[in-house]
This record gives C-alpha cells, sequence and structure tokens, in this order.
C-alpha cells in the first residue's frame, strides 16, 4: 500500500532541521526522512486489531515538528522506527464502509495487550500510560510515531478495537477530522480547573488555540476569555468561537491589563523615553537626597517621581489561567507574564528545548502544568449547564468504560457538532501532494487556512472537486482565486473603488501596488491558495 | 503696520501651497478657484512687558481691588498657571508666565506673604517634567519653590488634596483644588493663545477632578459647542462658567490675569511658514527646500525632536488682571484683535495641514487620536458664526497619522486605540460603554499620578473633542496617512491631493468650493 514513511536517518534528520530553519518550515521534505513509498499491506496484529481504511487524516503541529527536524529529542525512546505519522485519523471498515470511526491514537495497556492495567489506565487515563513501551507491540506513544500500527498518512491502519469510536451519521467525514485535536483541547481546558468567574487567556490561534477556544467557552463558560490571534481570519473565528476580546500577540499583554484591572511593571529602557524626562529623573533623585533632612514634603512629592514607566513588560496581577497553544520560548515567556500570582499556565503547544526566565514562576508561584492527549474527563470540572454531556458513548466497545467513565473523545464528538468545528477544516490534499500539504500546513495562519489534512483514498481527487474540499495544486489556485482575499486587477480596481480610497484606475493601480493589500500576480496566487481555505460563517458561536 | 488676515483665490498664477504635514511639509497645487485663508500677521507686541504686567496689577478689571491691596501677611497665597499646553510651540525664555509670576511674588514679598505655594494647573494632562517647570517658570522661581516642595502639580485623583464645593443649577458637580479652593487668594496666571482658554476655564478645569470634568467634556457638550472657541455659543464654555460663579460663589477669591501673544510663532531659520507663499524670498525658498530636504532624510524621530526644540519667538501684546468674566472680556477681544479672519460663506471641501504639534503631545509624539483632535477638534472648531465648511461636507486633513504612541505619555490611548476605536467610532456608544473604565483604571490612575501620563481618560475626550465636526461632516480624508490607522479612526486614506478631492466630489458633487486653512499661525475665522 502506499504510505508516507519516515525513517531513522540522522543525515536527514540533520538535513531537514538545517534545511526547514533556511527554507521555512514544511518545505524540506524532499531529502529528509519522510517519502512516499509502497510499504506491505498491514494485518491485524491480533483478533482484537483491525485493519481499517485511512479516509482523512489531519496534520497536527506535531507532525509538522517532525518532518522539520524540530521535535525534542525526549521522543527518540518513544517512537519506533520506521513509522507511518498521522494520529488525527478518520477511517471506515473496507468491507463496510458505513461504519466510520475515529482513532483515539494513545497506545495504552489495552492496545498493547497487557492484562495488568497500570494504574492510570484503570482510571481511564490512557494518554499517561505507564507501559508505553511495552506489549505486544513497538514503542510509540500513539499511533502515527509506532512502527507496528502505521499511521493515517497511509491507505490502512492497524487500530486496536478499544482505539475506536464511531463516528455518528450527525458528522461527516470531513468534519470528523476535527474530532482529535478538539479531544486534546476539552483536556487541556478541563484539567486547568477552570471556574466560571476566571479571566483566561489563549495564547495562539490555530487549531489548537480555536479548538481550546471552543471548550473553554462550551464547556466552562468563564467570566471572560482573551485570545491572541495573529492574522485576520483566525481573529474573526476567535469572534466566532466566543471570545471576549481578540487582540493580536503584541497587544495580549494590554489587554489582559484591562480585563482583570491590573498594574503592570514598565520598562526603564524605553528608547521613547525621552532625554529630558531621564534627566528629570536623574536631577529629582539628587534633590531629593540633599533636601532629605530638611524637607519631608519635597521628598514625599520626588518618591512620585521616581516612575518614568515604559511600555508595560509583565502584570502584577493578570489572568487566572493562561492557556498556551504554542509552545515556543517568546509564548511561555508571554504567558508569565500575564498569569496572576498563584495563577496557572496550560502548555498545550508541544514545546521542544526552550530557555526562559522562571523567576517569574518561582517567585509568583505559578503552577505550569502540561497537557497532552485524552482520557477520561472529570463531569464536576464541565461547568457550564448548557453543554449536554453526551450519555452513551460512541466507543466501539463501551463497556471498556468502567464505572460511567467520560470519555474525552465523547466529548469532542459532541463538541464538533454543536459548533460545526469540522468548518475549521481548510484544505484536503490528497496524498500524493503531500509536500504542498505541509507547506501549506506551515503557512496556515497566513493563507488564511486552520486545518489541513491529507487523504489517501484514490479517488479523492474527484471527490474533492465535487464536494468536499480535497484539491490538486491547480484547484489550490483556482479556488484561491474565486475566494474572497484573492483578487485579480479587476477586483483591485473595485475594492479600490468601493472602500472610497481609490479614484481612477491609474490611482487605484498606484495606490494598491503601495497598500498592504494589493498583489500581484504572484501574491494573487498565493494568497488565493491560502484563502481558499477559509472557513465559512457556519463556524457557530455556541454558549 | 501688520497685515490682517488674507484670503487668496488661487488662480493660474498661484505658487504651490504648503501644507504642513506632521515633522515636514507638502507643496500642493489647488484647484483655480480654492480660497486660502493665511493669518493675520503678528500684531506688535508690548514694549515692556514686565511694565505693562506690573499696570495690569494695580489697576484691575472688575470689581477687583489692586493686587496689593489684596496681599497681607500671614495670608495664604496660591498661584496657579497654565501647564505645558500652553503655548505652542513653546515660547522662548523669558516665559510669560516666568515674567508675571515674578511680578506676582516681588508684591507679595513686599507684603510680607511667607506662605505661597505654586501649583502648575494641570487638570487631567500629564505631570509636567523640571525642566519643563523650570522653562516656563524661570530659574528663580523654581529654584525658590520647587526643592521646598512649594511648587506642585495639581493632581486630579488625590481625595485628600480636592474639596467639593457643591453642585451648579444644572447639577454639575464642582470639586477643585483644595489648597487653591481654602487659601485666602487664588491667583491664576494664563496664556491665552486662543479664544478657547482663560476665564472660568482656568479654575473650573485646570484644578478640578475628573467628576467635575466629566460634566462638561462629554459628547453632548462638544456637539453643542459651536464653536467652542466661541464663548457665546459654546456649551463647553456654559458649563464652566456656571462652575466658576459656584466657586466664586462658595468664597474662592480669584485673582485673574491673562496674557495674549501674537502669532509671531516660528524662529527666523523657518520664516518661510509664516509668510505667503508668492512673497517667499529667495532666503525662503533655500529655507524651504534645505528643511524639507533634510527632514526628508533624517529618521522620525530625529525630526521629531528638531520640532520639538523649537522655541516660538511669541510675544505679550496684552496682558489683564482682576476679576476672571471682565478679565476674560478683555482678554478674547485681544486674541480677536489678532487672529480674526472675515470670511464670506462656507465651502464644500475644508482642507488642512496638520503640523507635529498640538497641546497634548509637547516633547512627545502626536499619535492618531490626536491627529484627529487637532484636526476635527482644534482646526475645525477655528471658527464663529459658521464652519468653515458647509454641513455634510469634506474634510481633508494632511497628516503621516502614524500608528504610533508615546508609552510614557499616552497609555491609555494605546488601548483606546486598539480596544475602543476597534468597536465603535461614535462618540455617544463610546462614553457610555467604555468611559467610565478607563477613568477609573487605576493602573492609569496611577501613572498619571505618578508617572508622565495622562489621565486615562483623556483619549476619549480626544474623541469628543471631534464630536461637533464628525456630526457635521460627511467625510473626512487624511492625505498622506498611514492606511491602517486612518481606518481604525475611521476615516479614508488617500496618498494624493488629486485622488482626496476625488474622493471627496463623491460626497460633496463635482464642482465643489475648496478653502484652506493656512495654519498655523493661528487664525479664527468669522464666518457670514
Amino acid at each position: 500500500m502506499k504510505a508516507l514513511l519516515y525513517e531513522r536517518n540522522l543525515l536527514k534528520f540533520a538535513y531537514s532541521n538545517v534545511a526547514s530553519s533556511v527554507l521555512g518550515s514544511g518545505r524540506a521534505l524532499r531529502h529528509g526522512p519522510l517519502q512516499l513509498t509502497e510499504i506491505d499491506f498491514p494485518t491485524p496484529i491480533n483478533s482484537q486489531w483491525e485493519v481499517l481504511e485511512v479516509i482523512y487524516c489531519g496534520i497536527c503541529g506535531s507532525d509538522l515538528a517532525t518532518i522539520d527536524g524540530k521535535s525534542s529529542r525526549y521522543f527518540e525512546e518513544l517512537v519506533s522506527f520506521p513509522f507511518v505519522p498521522g494520529h488525527e485519523i478518520v477511517a471506515r471498515r473496507q468491507s463496510s464502509p458505513t461504519d466510520r470511526f475515529v482513532i483515539e491514537p494513545v497506545l495504552s495497556c489495552r492496545v498493547r495487550s497487557i492484562d495488568e492495567l497500570c494504574d492510570n489506565c484503570k482510571r481511564g487515563d490512557n494518554g499517561s500510560c505507564l507501559n508505553i513501551t511495552s506489549g505486544v507491540i513497538a514503542p510509540g506513544i500513539q499511533t502515527g510515531y509506532c512502527a507496528d500500527t502505521c499511521g493515517g498518512f497511509g491507505e490502512y491502519v492497524r487500530a486496536h478495537q478499544s482505539q475506536l469510536y464511531r463516528i455518528p451519521n450527525t458528522i461527516d467525514d470531513k468534519s470528523s477530522i476535527m474530532i482529535e485535536p478538539t479531544a486534546c483541547a476539552i483536556h487541556a481546558v478541563l484539567q486547568a480547573g477552570i471556574t466560571r468567574t476566571d479571566a483566561v487567556a489563549i495564547i495562539g490561534a490555530g487549531t489548537l488555540g480555536l479548538t481550546c477556544l471552543s471548550a473553554l467557552r462550551n464547556l466552562v463558560d468563564p467570566r471572560i476569555i482573551i485570545a491572541s490571534a495573529k492574522y485576520d481570519t483566525q481573529k474573526q473565528l476567535c469572534r466566532k468561537l466566543g471570545a471576549d476580546i481578540v487582540t493580536a500577540p503584541d497587544g495580549l499583554l494590554r489587554a489582559v491589563r484591562r480585563a482583570t484591572n491590573s498594574s503592570a511593571i514598565g520598562s526603564t529602557k524605553d528608547p521613547l523615553l525621552t532625554a529630558q524626562h531621564k534627566s528629570t529623573l536623574s536631577k529629582t533623585l539628587t534633590l531629593a537626597s540633599s533636601y532629605a533632612t530638611d524637607n519631608s514634603s519635597y521628598m514625599a512629592n520626588s518618591r512620585n517621581l521616581r516612575l518614568p514607566v515604559g511600555p508595560p513588560r509583565s502584570l502584577v496581577g493578570g489572568c487566572d489561567v493562561v492557556i498556551d497553544c504554542v509552545g515556543t520560548e517568546q509564548s511561555l515567556t508571554n504567558s508569565l507574564s500575564i498569569v496572576r500570582p498563584r495563577g496557572t499556565i496550560v502548555l498545550v503547544g508541544m514545546p521542544s528545548n526552550v530557555t526562559i526566565d522562571l523567576a517569574p514562576l518561582w517567585q509568583r508561584e505559578v503552577r505550569l502544568i502540561g497537557s497532552y492527549a485524552y482520557g477520561s474527563e472529570d463531569r464536576s470540572k464541565i461547568l457550564n449547564p448548557s453543554f449536554q454531556v453526551p450519555k452513551v458513548s460512541n466507543r466501539l466497545l463501551p463497556e471498556l468504560n468502567s464505572q460511567g467513565e467520560l470519555r474525552t473523545f465523547d466529548l469532542a464528538i459532541e463538541l464538533v457538532r454543536r459548533c460545526s468545528l469540522g468548518e475549521l477544516v481548510s484544505c484536503i490534499y490528497p496524498i500524493e501532494r503531500y509536500s504542498q500539504a505541509f507547506e501549506h500546513c506551515a503557512q496556515a495562519g497566513i493563507r488564511g487556512s486552520v486545518k489541513i489534512a491529507l487523504s489517501p483514498l484514490k479517488q479523492v481527487k474527484e471527490r474533492g472537486l465535487s464536494s468536499d474540499k480535497a484539491v490538486g495544486s491547480k484547484q489550490v489556485k483556482e479556488r484561491g482565486l474565486s475566494s474572497d482575499k484573492a483578487v485579480g486587477s479587476k477586483q483591485v480596481k473595485e475594492r479600490g473603488s468601493a472602500s472610497g480610497s481609490a479614484v481612477s484606475s491609474k490611482q487605484v493601480k498606484e495606490r494598491g501596488l503601495s497598500s498592504d493589500k494589493a498583489v500581484g500576480s504572484k501574491q494573487v496566487k498565493e494568497r488565493g491558495s491560502a484563502s481558499g481555505s477559509a472557513v465559512s460563517s457556519k463556524v457557530s458561536k455556541v454558549r | 503696520m501688520p497685515r490682517p488676515g488674507f484670503i487668496h483665490e488661487v488662480d493660474s498664477s498661484s505658487p504651490p501651497t504648503l501644507f504642513w504635514h506632521g515633522e515636514g511639509f507638502r507643496l500642493e497645487r489647488l484647484p483655480k478657484g480654492s480660497r486660502v485663508l493665511y493669518a493675520p500677521e503678528p500684531l506688535e507686541p508690548l514694549a515692556d512687558p514686565t511694565a505693562a504686567i506690573r499696570t495690569s496689577l494695580e489697576h484691575p478689571l472688575g470689581d477687583s481691588k489692586p493686587l496689593s491691596e489684596l496681599l497681607f501677611a500671614d495670608m495664604k497665597l496660591t498661584i496657579a498657571f497654565d501647564d505645558v499646553s500652553l503655548p505652542l510651540p513653546a515660547m522662548k525664555a523669558p516665559d510669560v508666565r516666568q515674567l508675571v509670576i515674578e511680578s506676582v511674588l516681588e508684591l507679595a514679598a513686599s507684603a510680607g506673604v511667607d506662605d505661597v505655594v505654586l501649583i502648575a494647573a494641570l487638570a487631567l494632562h500629564r505631570r509636567m517634567t523640571d525642566d519643563e517647570l523650570r522653562h516656563a517658570l524661570g530659574s528663580r522661581v523654581f529654584d525658590s519653590f520647587a526643592p521646598h516642595g512649594l511648587l506642585l502639580q495639581h493632581d486630579a485623583e488625590d481625595p485628600s488634596a480636592l474639596i467639593h464645593l457643591g453642585k451648579t443649577d444644572e447639577g454639575e458637580d464642582v470639586e477643585i483644588n483644595k489648597r487653591a479652593a481654602e487659601s485666602d487668594l487664588l491667583i491664576y496666571v494664563n496664556i491665552n493663545l486662543v479664544a478657547m482658554d482663560g476665564g472660568h476655564k482656568s479654575v473650573a478645569t485646570g484644578l478640578a477632578s475628573y467628576q467635575s470634568i466629566r460634566h462638561h467634556h462629554n459628547p453632548n457638550t462638544m456637539v453643542n459647542s459651536k464653536s467652542f472657541m466661541d464663548q457665546h455659543h459654546s456649551e463647553l464654555h456654559s458649563s464652566n462658567w456656571r462652575m466658576g460663579r459656584l466657586i466664586a460663589k462658595s468664597g474662592v477669591k480669584i485673582f485673574q490675569i491673562e496674557s495674549t501673544l501674537n502669532t509671531n510663532t516660528f524662529p527666523e531659520s523657518f520664516g518661510f511658514l509664516q509668510k505667503r507663499e508668492w512673497e517667499w524670498a529667495l532666503k525662503d525658498r533655500a529655507g524651504y527646500i534645505a528643511s524639507s530636504k533634510a527632514l526628508q532624510k533624517v529618521p522620525g524621530k530625529v525630526a521629531r525632536s528638531i520640532f520639538h526644540s523649537i522655541r516660538a519667538p511669541h510675544a505679550m501684546t496684552s496682558v489683564q488682571a482682576g476679576e476672571v468674566e471682565a478679565v476674560h472680556a478683555q482678554t478674547t477681544q485681544n486674541v480677536l484683535k489678532q487672529q480674526n479672519i472675515e470670511v464670506q460663506g462656507q465651502s464644500d471641501i475644508l482642507t488642512m495641514g496638520l503640523p507635529f504639534i498640538c497641546p497634548y503631545n509637547v516633547n512627545s509624539i502626536m499619535n492618531p487620536i490626536l491627529v484627529a483632535c487637532l484636526g476635527l477638534g482644534y482646526f475645525f472648531n477655528l471658527y464663529r458664526g459658521k464652519p468653515l465648511v458647509r454641513k455634510g461636507g469634506v474634510v481633508i486633513i494632511s497628516h503621516p497619522t502614524r500608528w504610533e504612541f508615546h508609552p510614557v505619555h499616552h497609555p491609555s490611548y494605546i488601548d483606546f486605540f486598539e480596544e475602543v476605536l476597534a468597536d465603535t467610532k461614535d462618540p455617544v456608544e463610546i462614553a457610555n460603554k467604555y468611559e467610565v473604565s478607563y477613568a477609573q483604571d487605576p493602573w492609569y490612575r496611577h501613572l498619571y499620578r505618578t508617572s508622565y501620563a495622562y489621565h486615562g481618560v483623556h483619549p476619549f475626550y480626544m474623541w469628543y473633542w471631534c464630536a461637533h465636526a464628525l456630526d457635521h461632516l460627511s467625510k473626512v480624508i487624511i492625505l498622506g496617512g498611514d492606511r491602517k490607522s486612518v481606518e481604525r479612526l475611521g476615516f479614508i486614506p488617500a496618498s494624493t491631493l488629486t485622488d482626496a478631492l476625488e474622493i471627496a466630489k463623491h460626497y460633496v458633487g463635482n464642482d465643489p468650493t475648496i478653502t484652506h486653512l493656512h495654519a498655523p499661525p493661528i487664525m479664527m475665522a468669522n464666518v457670514s
């Protein structure tokens, strides 16, 4: 069968790492460790396993990091090579195509045929399984990182029955791509212990950020949600999904300060602080000391002059909870600057090696918690009474839900349905065009897209053109051009005059070219293909 | 003999017209038939300002006694003075405030007055730096008072330093500086650069709290001040006058000293800025070319510091002292004597070039909100009778309007621009939805009181300042402005004057009449 295979090859790792740094994320595939190849058709490992036909598989940020050679070396012993990546899997039984499933990819005790479940698996916390390197299959934290299971970026995948959740008829194949990332988001939101009176900030507005936002608004509904988003499409989606305040990343600190009525600690190194202020400061301090013995009122006055405050660089108070969906040095530093003392930072975005100053974490007694994967959830943490917790599990083997545990995946299926999160799926590429898909994924934000997926189905090209969003490169361009952001010269003129800012064709063109909205033919194509993505207004804000 | 204001009608022989453009200039060709309004030439200054000040103190207007008779030993004397927002640009030393305060202090010293405190009447403006205070008051005054804690800056957010004197008949709170109110005599030293300044507004606004100022700094008052440069048709002034009378009735004794300046605004090196273009001599042309080319080449920060280092050769044309209303009536006449220009009829389009400075960005950055305020608040309102532009007309403002803010001086402006204006441009909605939260924001309060920040509510006032113009005009176009900033303001960007005029025609018709306000220097149009 056809699959993208990731092999262990140090030279190729090194190449990916360097080349992706130079060429950009998602652009270093040609000589990297990932190749489209033919591999043996998988067979069931034992009677509890099935081989399913992959319909779609979403590209996760962790997939991109792996392919870029940017993943943490921590994972080296937790995966087995070669593996077929892809864990946001929508699949079906080949014998019965109406039997559609999403796979909970964590490879826990049951999947590994370990009879004596570890303590975490007993509680249903598969994500924290203690046996991820043992059992009948090779090491691997998830399907998509294990040599024995195959992954979503191949035509077929092995899945243990305990991993399978039936997709209800109310959710189509494309929307089902969002179930796995939504489960991650729900798990992150519920384990943070957020209350309804809390102010919560979400950093990042990619797939994880947006699904966290949706989960937060629908399952908890806290007092205020502040979302930071870089691009216009992301900002629009944040508003639709229920953010109270949406801000650019560089405005996040100020927005949080306003929303939480906090004070700030300013920088005295502000280059805009005029020389006059600086000289005033030093003179004042000198005067203050010289008159300190004989005039207390002047001292009182001078005390007020000690604070030539530049741009605020961190808050004294801040948010109760910050959900960091980026996981970089910068995002963690920002999180620390806007969380209140004794607040919580939830790290959802997969981090790698970062260097940050943890002094604020120490001094402010901030809780930093990681959030990986999913499992079962505590019902008491779902505080929004309007959210209907599913009464029946979609799990293929519901009897595994001992003591009526509430599976994250069941919540995710309900949230995807309730909020039409399938609309966040921007583009599905046939697997043969994986290099374009990864490049698109790396540039999703700037191209106005959210979730990019691959499909190994042979007929996907035809299906994509008619109904679904799977498209070849030509179609991507065409769709882009027809979307609202991509414009040819005619449209540039129309837009110019419509906005009242351009008046004659010549001026419109001139102004268009000079403004950042104007696009040359190359940019039109690029932006066009990006905007093909665009998410429909159906994404619903449900409170 | 200085020439009065002049209205030039552009014809085929007219040279291009100079437009201010922030820290730079543009030469633009206005369509034939356009009117260009030039300010009156500077009046002859007083030959001996110090002597004139002394005379005014001894021959007060209204029912006031001479100052020497109001001063006595053991009295509590407070001298309040206008802050850094006046005059513009800062004037060459000695500043008028220095001359007046030195004369007052000499009389106070003769009378044996010991308890003297100076207060900068900041209202909700930022605190002045020591250098700014020293420039305004002179080293002698500064060094005599500042080190002893006797030179204060009004703190509108210090409950212990405020006193509530009551409410006017209209229910307006009157809360002012406690030290000033409880003094045996409050002397207010004013500089009247435009007709809006002075009168009861000096104390009722300059020494008031937010609780008091909010009654007249709001969209309703501003829309009904037509214009707020015309005291008799200004709701802003009516409110201040009610408050001022209540202050007087409460027993606060005020001795008002007001001075007027001529329109000699720029030093010799920028002399071309005060001349009519067809009268530019070779030296003026060379000055224009040299300065505009140099300004284009240097970084914006450098250009800003060049302009803010300008010291205007303003000179005093009158000084009057005594009872507030009598003094201000005389002052207003003297202001108009210098600035008045008679204009027949309104036009469809009003154009203006905005300079680098307005009252709220001295030694600072002219951010987009201040651009709107200077254009639509100040320049648009430089009229008596009717606005220079007709109802439904268009204003074209030339300014770079960069998305740039001074983080120390204007912290709440940044949030206002990014949060409030992103939501709505409607002054009434803005006031209802956001004003209180900004006014009471503890961080803004802290910065206003202890750093050099304008009060949290100040950007709201700047936007309300535009309310009359926004209500009157169909569109505002910014020529040469940063597109994103301009759109955030709700205005239309245009890259050339031709573009701007073409856009304007969409709103005012194909054959518009155009008036260009060639300011500064400042003028006051009496539109019939």
